[in-house]
């Protein structure tokens, strides 16, 4: 599959801080990258080495095939982004800015603000002044920009924030068309784990500046992260059964009377039937998926500002 | 570089700064011609009993418009630029598949081009105001011909010298991220080019203004010159 973009080594040092440590990243095209990390992870740091806006101290960035340099700007055009909060020109009215996005992006195309700000629900606003938006229209308004000159790849920070249940729906839903219909390739960051859990196809977990994980959402999925949740006071007998007779060492004691097996290699019938046999009292037993949010806490050692 | 010109002049609303600056020439022409007919002169002497070291018109035309265009440019190279980087739509513009050089040079250029032929147009107002109003009274001499070529050079000179200066406080200002320094060395400027110590004045000199012009081109270049390696913060 074609690779978007490419980190290599990438290195961000502001005084004697590192922000962002040897991180590599592959975006492929077509799909929508989930990047996650609790604040100050390095998220938005990242992204802003992709726009260019900051330099990296070292390591490079492969965009669109090419190496990113310190003064490399033509790619800015395949490019829409929202990073941090959305800013606009305050005084100019919402159609005026689009038109100004427009006219700096060199791209002509009739109707094309009239279709942003439709998409977004903003028509009955075009010629209202910025100033005058709650942050959940500037949010869309942002979105809006960024989606007007149809870009090859999408550069996303925080999208939903500031947005009612309703208009993160409207979000997903938008992004999902976008990369189906144009093939538009998303990079979206967020704090909320179920947003990214129901939209992305690949995952990057970011902790304190490094990437610790990249994961597409199949091999989460496949990969037997779903797991047996056994509920009994023998916790050493139950552990011994576990690895002497079932040879499983993939297992995790949560506390004195609960113990979770993340395994394919034997089914929970084989594991039962090995439990109650060596007499192994059991209280519970049942299967459970591991969510995003439950892998996300296990990479980042439990830091997360989860908002769901 | 026009079309990004143009650019800059709609997005910041050029035309409420043609309104003020109407406004602030129409005051001043009126101020000029108070102080032209109106002021008393020394009768033996022949200049003002309360400007005594203004001999004539001209010379008083462009101490003040000089004072009000150096902090108007400053204020405004601040509103471009600095403020742009203050409130991030600098982050904005450099997220445009256009060279970071010629984004701030256009900012530069279109408060520059903005500044000098408002300028040039409020000083002919204010000399054509009062050579039409000679009539009225007998005051200061006026110190000009409006109908010889070395008074529209003159002017012309004067006008890019003192706009071109501004660039000295916004690279200050863009080096301390602050408005207010910008105005602040705008003024402190003035004063340095128009002060004087008990009977030396730097106003008179050639030498003060070249030299400036000279830095104001340099702090020019030095504000655009390493923008490209910058972390915009």
């Amino acid at each position: 599959m074609q690779t978007i973009l490419t980190t290599s080594h990438l290195n961000k040092q502001i005084g004697a801080e590192t922000i962002v440590s040897d991180l590599n990243m592959h975006i492929a095209k077509g799909e929508i990258y989930g990047f996650l990390g609790p604040n100050g992870a390095g998220k938005t740091t990242v992204m802003k080495m992709i726009t260019n806006q900051w330099k990296p101290t070292s390591g490079d960035i492969i965009l669109f095939g090419e190496k990113l340099r310190p003064d490399s700007y033509s790619f800015l055009k395949r490019i829409g982004s929202m990073i941090e909060f959305p800013v606009f020109y305050n005084e100019l009215t919402a159609e005026e800015n689009l038109k100004l996005h427009c006219e700096y992006m060199g791209y002509y195309s009739p109707d094309s603000v009239e279709k942003a700000l439709s998409l977004l629900s903003l028509s009955d606003n075009r010629g209202k002044k910025v100033k005058e938006f709650s942050l959940g229209m500037k949010q869309r308004l942002g979105i809006a920009r960024a989606v007007l000159t149809k870009p090859e790849f999408l550069v996303l920070d925080e999208p939903t924030n500031g947005l009612d249940p309703a208009g993160m729906k409207q979000f997903r839903d938008l992004f999902r068309m976008l990369c189906k219909e144009y093939e538009m390739t998303i990079l979206i960051s967020s704090h909320l784990l179920s947003e990214i859990e129901s939209l992305a196809n690949t995952i990057g977990i970011i902790h304190k500046g490094r990437l610790v994980k990249e994961i597409s959402m199949k091999e989460f999925t496949d990969k037997g992260l779903e797991y047996l949740e056994i509920k009994t006071s023998e916790i050493t007998k139950a552990s011994f059964v576990f690895t002497d007779c079932l040879n499983i060492s993939n297992f995790k004691v949560i506390n004195n009377n609960l113990i979770r097996v993340y395994t394919k290699q034997a089914t929970s019938r084989e594991i039962m039937k090995a439990l109650t046999e060596n007499q192994v009292e059991i209280q519970g037993f049942h299967s459970q998926t591991e969510s995003l949010e439950e892998y996300f806490l296990k990479v980042t050692g439990g830091e997360c500002e989860c908002g769901n | 570089m026009w079309k990004l010109i143009r650019l800059e002049w709609k997005k910041y609303r050029t035309k409420k700064y043609i309104i003020k600056q109407a406004v602030v020439f129409v005051v001043l022409g009126i101020l000029f011609f108070a102080m032209c007919y109106y002021v008393p002169i020394d009768a033996e002497l022949g200049i003002s009993e309360s400007v005594p070291e203004v001999e004539n018109m001209k010379e008083q035309i462009d101490l003040l418009t000089n004072l009000v265009f150096l902090v108007f440019t400053s204020s405004m190279l601040s509103s471009f630029i600095i403020k742009a980087y203050k409130n991030k739509t600098q982050s904005l513009m450099f997220c445009y598949p256009i060279s970071r050089k010629k984004i701030i040079l256009s900012q530069m250029m279109a408060v520059w081009i903005f500044c000098v032929v408002a300028l040039f147009l409020g000083k002919l107002f204010i000399c054509l105001l009062l050579v039409l109003s000679s009539g009225v009274g007998t005051g200061l001499p006026l110190g000009y011909d409006m109908l010889s070529a070395n008074f529209y050079s003159q002017i012309i000179l004067k006008t890019v010298l003192t706009v071109t200066l501004a660039f000295i406080p916004l690279y200050i200002g863009k080096l301390m991220n602050s408005s207010r320094a910008v105005i602040i060395t705008s003024f402190l400027l003035f004063s340095v080019m128009n002060g004087n110590i008990g009977d030396l004045t730097l106003r008179a000199n050639i030498i003060l203004p070249v030299f400036l012009f000279g830095i104001s081109l340099i702090c020019g270049f030095l504000t655009v010159h390493n923008v490209e390696k910058e972390d915009v913060m």
